[in-house]
This record gives structure tokens, sequence and C-alpha cells, in this order.
């Protein structure tokens, strides 16, 4: 009990105060857009992130006498230990041998130095920040249904001690941004994307297939792509994914193969190809993107709902099978 | 008898600042600064009335007890570096200073801290007043300052303890910087930094403020006194005991306090509370209930319209106080945050709403006033 209001004081407590820090900001014209888009994406991100915590709380409690609140705090220990004991014992070694992509254990290990060491409280804010920021960016370059986002089957990674909604954030954030033509931002948030994550090379094509003529902007990619090699001499592995579930997703993307080539789709099509070829690049959720994008343009209401219902379900089953 | 009194003063309080319900005549003013003046002197007649016949270590006592007792051996001793009293370097200095000095005129050193803290007070209530009165109405303004002197913990006002003196100079600071005079807000908050540690937390809403404003001559610089007082502290420490940051081993070997995550904080208590002892009601509830109320609160009013620098002062404030290891007198702290006064008028419209709120923290205020001037663990 004491634990969980801890938790709840805590995350409301930092919720709360960046969202006085966002009023503060737009009252003093540094960041100009819709304040109260970001908030509601944000304390949005917050409740799915509780569902889930609840969900997994529910699944380990089920058939107990005495409810066990020990648990409820290495719930979402269990899935992560890697990052963990990388926060934990930071060094370069760890790091490497982790075989995560560095931006995020450091961006953890320097915010949770400020919270007194509490780097697993600090990853799972960071995380769920960084959903509902990009769930605010997704409605900014898509229209108004960015709550689709975290409805995605693997989204409770994205609520975890884990870089796969960081490295979501500014995937969508590229793809905002080089719409509106803002190159150089681009070129920025590209290298810090594959200082994330891996899989984020894909994002050449589809950048290089909206701003045809910024070929340059190729380097952005290549920087921390040669970076990677110096650093680990190889590329990081990691197991197989679930063939069932890729098999969902090209399923939802192939319904589009006819009617107009988006650059999101290809990307979505690279980041499924690459899961099957390549082990180590198994499918995580920076496929959020390209699905969502495919959901919008089903003109059907009740296909659209039903799929939306589907993804929940799975969303549940995924979480618990992985528990 | 007494209970008697208590229940028609405070009846009396309601009565005073709701005229309009009872007499159902609105078109008689009231003189709205008496209407102050009378809720000052009410609420702590009932504190003193209290105190004469409750109090268990005599009458006097019981405005100095727990910290108010180490604010007088201060005033009469000064910073010692050896023997007993080495380990009050964790007090601030203004407050004893003070009392030092009017003790030059009064005979005793008790009596001015009397004449220190509740002269402190009333100028509180009556900056709460002017600083309310800049973004809403008349009646707001009066409920604000009310809420300030009926909090449930606000017999420590009267007391021998240095937070009416840390409310006043938060809140003149305010009104200045409200005001634009530059100056005013450094000398004010350099007072401030210097009487609580809390105080150096006022250069936060400063600059947000001068950023925000159109007359910006020199104000920054004005702005950078207020950690002034937080590093003439560090002075004091490295004069007296020889090392720039002495304090933090007096606060963690004597005091049994040290920085920590406030969420482990709230842990310990939600734990302390679970096992039903006598100090949990007393002290860990009324804080967990502070935590969760004031940050839903400031949030709530800053939605509504309620100037954002008073919440950019709030929450580093909140996370300061809950991040002490050993937290026991969170509720004294909160109550020297002014801005939940300001929050809550702007939030509550309905005037039966306001009466229930202001009733219930009345009847509060009496319950734990009973409770402190009888020796319990209310510090």
């Amino acid at each position: 009990m004491g634990e969980i209001i801890g938790f709840a004081g805590s995350s409301l407590a930092v919720l709360l105060s960046l969202c006085i820090l966002i009023f503060a900001l737009s009252e003093l014209k540094i960041f100009r857009g819709e304040t109260a888009v970001l908030n509601s994406s944000i304390f949005y991100s917050f409740g799915i992130m509780s569902i889930c915590l609840i969900l997994s709380f529910i699944y380990y409690n089920v058939g107990t006498k005495n409810i066990n609140t020990e648990l409820f705090k290495t719930i979402l220990g269990k899935i992560n230990s890697p990052m963990n004991t990388l926060t934990a014992n930071f060094s370069i070694n760890a790091l490497k041998s982790s075989g995560f992509m560095p931006l995020y254990p450091i961006l953890v290990k320097i915010l949770g130095r400020l919270c007194y060491g509490q780097y697993e409280f600090t990853a799972i804010m960071l995380s769920t920040v960084s959903m509902g920021m990009s769930v605010y960016y997704f409605s900014l370059a898509y229209g108004k249904q960015g709550w689709l986002l975290p409805l995605f089957p693997l989204a409770f990674t994205g609520f975890m001690a884990l870089p796969y909604s960081l490295s979501l954030l500014f995937t969508v954030m590229i793809f905002y941004y080089i719409k509106r033509e803002k190159y150089a931002f681009t070129f920025i948030l590209c290298i810090l994307l594959l200082l994330t994550d891996i899989r984020g090379v894909f994002i050449i094509v589809p950048m290089l297939m909206i701003a045809q003529k910024k070929i340059w902007l190729i380097f952005g990619a290549l920087i921390p792509f040669a970076f990677l090699f110096l650093f680990y001499g190889s590329l990081p592995e990691a197991e197989i994914s679930n063939v069932l579930f890729m098999m969902l997703c090209i399923g939802v993307l192939a319904i589009f193969k006819d009617k107009q080539i988006k650059a999101e789709l290809i990307y979505g099509i690279l980041l499924i190809i690459a899961g099957v070829i390549f082990p180590f690049m198994r499918i995580n959720l920076l496929l959020a993107l390209p699905v969502t994008v495919a959901l919008l343009k089903i003109d059907n209401t009740y296909l659209k709902y039903f799929t939306v219902f589907t993804s929940c379900i799975l969303l549940a089953y995924m979480l618990i099978s992985a528990l | 008898m007494i209970i008697i009194t208590v229940i028609i003063a405070v009846l009396a309080l309601g009565y005073l600042v709701y005229p309009k319900i009872t007499l159902k005549k609105p078109e008689i003013k009231y003189n709205k600064p008496l209407v102050l003046i009378s809720i000052i002197l009410i609420s702590r007649a009932i504190y003193i009335l209290i105190a004469l016949v409750a109090a268990k270590e005599g009458f006097t006592n019981s405005f100095s007890r727990w910290d108010g007792g180490h604010y007088l051996f201060m005033a009469e001793h000064g910073y010692t570096n050896s023997g007993t009293g080495v380990e009050f370097i964790v007090f601030y200095p203004l407050f004893p200073l003070l009392i030092k000095l009017i003790s030059y005129v009064v005979p005793s050193y008790l009596l001015s801290a009397f004449l220190v803290s509740n002269t402190s007070m009333v100028f509180a209530a009556v900056y709460l007043y002017k600083l309310t009165m800049l973004d809403l109405n008349e009646t707001d303004s009066i409920y604000a300052s009310a809420l300030l002197l009926c909090f449930p913990f606000a017999f420590f006002l009267s007391g021998v303890y240095t937070e009416s003196l840390f409310i006043m100079l938060t809140l003149m600071c305010f009104y200045y910087m409200r005001k634009q005079k530059w100056l005013l807000v450094g000398i004010f908050g350099l007072l401030a930094s210097l009487s609580r540690v809390q105080g150096f937390l006022l250069i936060f809403p400063a600059v947000y403020e001068y950023f925000k404003s159109d007359n910006k001559k020199k104000g920054i610089f004005y702005c950078l006194l207020i950690p002034l007082g937080f590093i003439i502290y560090l002075c004091i420490n490295k004069s007296v005991l020889g090392n720039w940051f002495a304090f933090l081993s007096y606060q963690r070997d004597i005091w049994y306090q040290q920085p920590s995550w406030f969420g482990n904080n709230l842990t310990g208590q939600v734990g302390y509370i679970q096992k039903m002892s006598e100090l949990a009601y007393q002290i860990m509830l009324p804080q967990l209930v502070l935590f969760f109320g004031s940050m839903i609160l400031l949030y709530a009013a800053a939605k509504r319209g309620m100037r954002l620098s008073y919440v950019i002062y709030s929450i580093p404030y909140i996370f300061m106080v809950y991040s002490a290891s050993w937290l026991l007198s969170g509720g004294r702290y909160m109550m020297a945050l002014f801005p939940i006064y300001i929050a809550l008028p702007t939030i509550i419209k309905n005037k039966l709403t306001r009466i229930t709120v202001l009733s219930a923290s009345s009847m509060l205020l009496f319950v734990y006033t009973v409770l402190f001037v009888m020796g319990k663990n209310i510090m």
C-alpha cells in the first residue's frame, strides 16, 4: 500500500510540475504550441500506463490470499533486467554488453541523479512522458487521432524502463518536422534517433522520399551508424520476435498496397522485413507509427474500431504473456 | 464552557465573513479591513483562551515548545561552536536576531519573540489581502486571509516560530514583484532566505515575473540578491564551525534529516499510518493529505487563471519540504506555502462550500491547538 501511494504521489508530482513547466514556457512565449493538447496527451499516456500496471498487478495477485505489494515494485523490473543493471552500475563495458544504444541509459543516469538515485522511477517517467509527447506530435502531424498510438499491441513496452518510446517520439517528430520543411532540426533529430534505437536507420528511405533534393540529410543517419561500429565493434544481438504478431502487422499494411504508397508504410515494411531477416532487429514499438497511420486510412468505421478493439485485446494479452 | 465559547466564536467568524447570507441585506456595506482585523483578533483570542485553560506546562511555555525554545536559546547566546547549542546551527539567523534586537526594549526574550511573530502575522494577513486584491475581488481577498489565520496549524503563527516572519517576507516579495519594484523584491527576498532555507526559491518566480514584465531596467541584478541570504548563512557556518556545509552533518547526526526522494518519504508515512500509532494521526496523516491536496489544488488553480509565478514558487517548495528523510513538521512548513490560500478562492466560487471549508479548517485548528498546548507531538 505504501509503495503504491509513494509511486503514485511521486509520479503525480512529476507530471503536474511538467504541466506547470509547459504552461510557464507558453506564457513566456518560448514554447509555441497547443499546451492543452500536450498536457492532456501526457495525462492520457499516464492513464494507459496505470491500466497496464493494474492489469499486471491483478495478474500477479490472482489466487493469492495476501496481496503482495513487493511484486508491484518489481513488475516493471522483471522484463528489463539488462536496463536495470545498466542504470545501477553504469559503465562503458556494461553499456556494450547490454546491447542498448547509449542515449537513453545516459539520460536516465543524469535525471536519476537528480531524483536521489531513483533510476527505475526516472526511467518509467521518462518513457511515459515520451509516449505522451509522441501522442501530441502524432496529433499535430496526422489530425487529432493520436490517442490510437498507445493502443498498439506492443505499447506496454513504451511505459517501462526501455528506450522504445523515446525512439518513437523522435520518429514521430521527424515525420512532423519534415512535413513543415525544417530540415536542419530533422537532421539533429535523426542523430538522436539513431543514438536511441538501431532500427532508426530505416528512416533514411521515407526521408528521401519526402525531401528528395535534400540528399545531405542521409549523413544525419550515417554519423551514428559509423559511431555504432566504432563503439560496439559489431551489431548487438537479441532474440527472435513473435512471428504471429508480425503477420498481423503485415496484414494491416497490405490492405493499403493498392491505394497509395506512403513513406510511412514503406518505413513500416522495411522494419518488418528487417525483423524477419535479422534476429537482433526484432519488431518493436517503432512499428506503432506506420500501423497507426494505416489505421487512420480505413474508411469503414466498423472495421476501424474492430481493429482498435483487437489491438487492445492483443495489448493486454502480450503484456501478460511478457510477464 | 470553553467549547461553547469556541463554537460561538467560530460561528461569529463565519458570520463576519459572509454577512450577506445571514442578513439577507446585500446593500449593507461592511468595512472590509475592519472585518480582517476582527478575524485576526478572534482567532488569536481563541488560541490564548485555549492556552490559558488547557496548557499542561503553564501558559507561557505553551508558546515556545519544541523549536521555539531553541530559537529563544539562540536569541540569548547566538551561534555557539561547542557545548550545548552547537546543534542549533541548522536554524536560520533572522528570527533570533530580531528577538535579540527587540529584547533591548522589552524586558523578556519570550515577550519580544511573541511581539515579532504576532506583528509579522498581522502584516502577513494584510499583505495576503493586498496581493489577492490584484487578481480577485474584495470578498475573495478577505477569504484568503481568513484561510491563513484558520489553517489547522495556524497556532504556530503566534508562537515562537519563524514561520510568520517567513510568510510575511515572502508575501511582501511577491507583492512588490507584481508591482515591478525590483529593489524591494531583492531586499525582502534576501531577508526571506535569511529566515528559512526555502527562501531562496523566490529566485524562480522573480526571474519568471521579470521576463514577463515590461519594466525591465536592472531588475535582474536586484533579483540576484535573493540567493545571497543562503550564501550569508553558509558564511556563518564557515565562521562558527569552520566548514561551509557544517549544517549538513548536524542535520544528519543530531536531527536525523538528510535529503531523500520524496516518494520514499510518502511510502514511510503510509507505513506509520498502517501501524495506527498515535504519531500517525498527529503528524503523518496531515502531511500526506497536504501533499496530495496542495498539488491538485495548485494545478486546478493554475488552469483557472491563477498567476503562474505562485505555482512556480510552490512546486519546488513542496519538493524541498518532502525531501527530508524524517519529516515531522510538514504541517508547519506547508502552512507557510501561501499560494494555497489564493488557490482556494480561485477555484471555489460557491458560498456554502467556502463556509464549509473555512469551518472545517477552524475545527481542525481548534483540535490541533488543544493537542499542541497539551504537550502532544505536534511540532
